[in-house]
């Protein structure tokens, strides 16, 4: 097997995005901006219905919603193809020795790119509304990498459990959908029970993310408390992750 | 000299589930300490050695062993038991088909086939053009690989793969569909291979095929090596193995009578003469023997 940080795994990695790009409507600009008509359709249903219940009391609301948005189809999209991803590439993965942590690092940056284009116009949207600072961008930055890293080590658990129940890929379906009612995207925490925001905000891995994110780019800043639950989170699950995917996923692979 | 490769009491088993798994039958199966699996050993105490520059062609039945033996050379499996030891890590071909994405261009394709098989965009740029047209396909390298026959195909993934420069090489069936002119060019490569002193392990079902370019075959045989040592003289064993096989015939045609297979006749031979019947049989004489 190939070394995961080797120049050779480098370029793997660089050609399988690649490939995925130019193999999706990516390749041209006006395919890239296609695929942002769904968070704009859903950004605009979203604002249209919940506008004046919520709107009033939420600062910048649209930057609000598509940070939501964002935050949670992302997840979703990317969680929902890692689980399979072991079973999707097959034949790839029992016919080569590419490193099958590539193959999935591959996925989350190729879904990632659409996120981080979608980051940018909450970025462009943060500068109209005048609510980012340089300290809030800075914040950003390890808050997206730990986003990362917690939909990576969730795909890689997902793919482990995929190996054992099949079912695994509709149960975490049903969760996704649901993940856009609990998690604050169309409202504010504030605006719930204190039992439901303890709920929310604990149960959720999401929620955190959400709250430093908006905190950097809305205001007002997230409590440290708030933004090391963020950080904390997609360390601890990207290492559970991987670790449960390296002592199970040669016999993963094989029962898949 | 040292090995190049050595394996050493080397068993693979697989875990072959029983049924459709679901959350709730493995939960039951926890809850009940039942398994939902069965253990199917494909491999089973093979050791063998082979020195820098050997040849070895893998021949064996259907679900023998060949390609899990070669998987765990290739580093893809794992051994569940025993010990693999290489000199270098090999560069593997299972299948000229895997590791194009059907969508894109030939153009394209070659470095991602490339890539995935150890070969960089660097290394592949100056050779692109020399890559296609060696595969004979230089007029549709624009055209998606799916516009490509199988045989183009493979042309492809061998010209790419030719570009690889490892001393240790696996060759997993790859020559199926191309046509005798590449046959050929495939040819020339395959040899300059046998006689580059690379060590090579190639499994093929074509007998002329391995023949051409392996001095040494190992046959495996419901996951263990039968018969180890020169080519032709496990190959004769292989192939003599063949000979009691019965064979498969062919449905009856819709609307035709059933064909009547009758028992074969007995034999007609010259009757023996009956020996003298005893006058008393002594007790307890219930030899039938003759």
């Amino acid at each position: 097997m190939r070394s995961f940080f080797g120049e050779e795994n480098r370029a793997l990695f660089v050609e399988l995005v690649r490939a995925a790009f130019k193999h999706t409507d990516h390749n041209s600009v006006a395919g890239a901006l296609w695929s942002l008509l769904a968070p704009f359709a859903m950004l605009s249903a979203l604002y249209l219905v919940f506008r004046e219940r919520f709107g009033e009391e939420l600062k910048a609301y649209p930057l609000y919603l598509l940070l939501g948005i964002a935050v949670v189809s992302y997840f979703a999209t990317a969680t929902r193809l890692l689980i399979t991803i072991l079973f999707a590439n097959r034949p790839l993965l029992l016919n080569t020795s590419v490193p099958r942590e590539t193959v999935i690092l591959s996925q989350v940056a190729f879904h990632g790119y659409k996120f981080l284009v979608e980051m940018v116009l909450c970025t462009l949207l943060a500068l109209h509304y005048g609510t980012l600072t340089w300290q809030g961008l800075l914040a950003t930055l390890p808050l997206l990498l730990a986003f990362f890293a917690l939909v990576t080590g969730i795909g890689m658990i997902g793919a482990v459990l995929f190996s054992f129940a099949r079912d695994t890929e509709h149960i975490w379906t049903l969760v996704t959908h649901l993940l856009m009612f609990v998690t604050p995207v169309f409202y504010g925490l504030e605006s719930l029970s204190a039992p439901a925001r303890f709920i929310i905000y604990w149960l959720n891995p999401l929620t955190p993310f959400l709250e430093a994110l908006r905190g950097a780019m809305i205001g007002p800043a997230a409590g440290a408390g708030v933004y090391l639950h963020a950080l904390l989170i997609g360390t601890v699950v990207l290492v559970a992750g991987y670790a449960a995917f390296l002592s199970t996923e040669s016999s993963a692979m094989e029962r898949t | 000299m040292s090995d190049a490769v050595r394996l050493v009491n080397v068993a693979k088993r697989f875990m072959i589930p029983h049924t459709q798994r679901t959350t709730l039958r493995v939960l039951r199966a926890l809850l009940r300490r039942e398994t939902l699996r069965h253990e199917l050993w494909a491999l089973e105490d093979v050791s063998f050695a082979l020195a820098p520059g050997d040849r070895l062609a893998l021949v064996g039945r259907n679900g023998s062993g060949k390609t899990t033996l070669l998987r765990l050379l290739a580093g893809i499996l794992a051994p569940t038991s025993g010990t693999i030891v290489l000199a270098e890590a090999p560069r593997a071909l299972f299948s000229t088909t895997i590791g194009f994405m059907q969508e894109l261009s030939v153009a394209d394709n070659v470095y991602l086939f490339g890539a995935i098989h150890g070969l960089t965009r660097r290394r592949l740029e100056p050779r692109h053009a020399d890559i296609i047209a060696r595969a004979g396909i230089a007029h549709l390298q624009h055209a998606a690989l799916k516009d490509l026959s199988m045989g183009q195909v493979q042309r492809l993934a061998l010209s790419i793969f030719a570009e690889t420069s490892e001393r240790f090489l696996i060759f997993d069936e790859v020559l199926g569909n191309v046509d005798r002119g590449f046959a050929r060019t495939a040819d020339g490569y395959f040899r300059a291979l046998a006689q580059s002193g690379r060590t090579l392990v190639m499994t093929s079902h074509d007998p002329a095929f391995l023949a051409a370019y392996c001095d040494r075959a190992i046959w495996i045989d419901a996951g263990r090596v039968r018969l180890d040592g020169a080519f032709d003289d496990v190959m004769r064993a292989y192939e003599q193995s063949f000979e009691d096989d019965p064979p498969v015939q062919p449905a009856p045609a819709n609307g035709a009578a059933p064909e009547v297979v009758e028992p074969p006749l007995p034999q007609m031979e010259p009757a023996v003469p009956a020996p003298p019947a005893p006058t008393t049989a002594p007790a307890g004489s219930g030899d039938t023997s003759r």
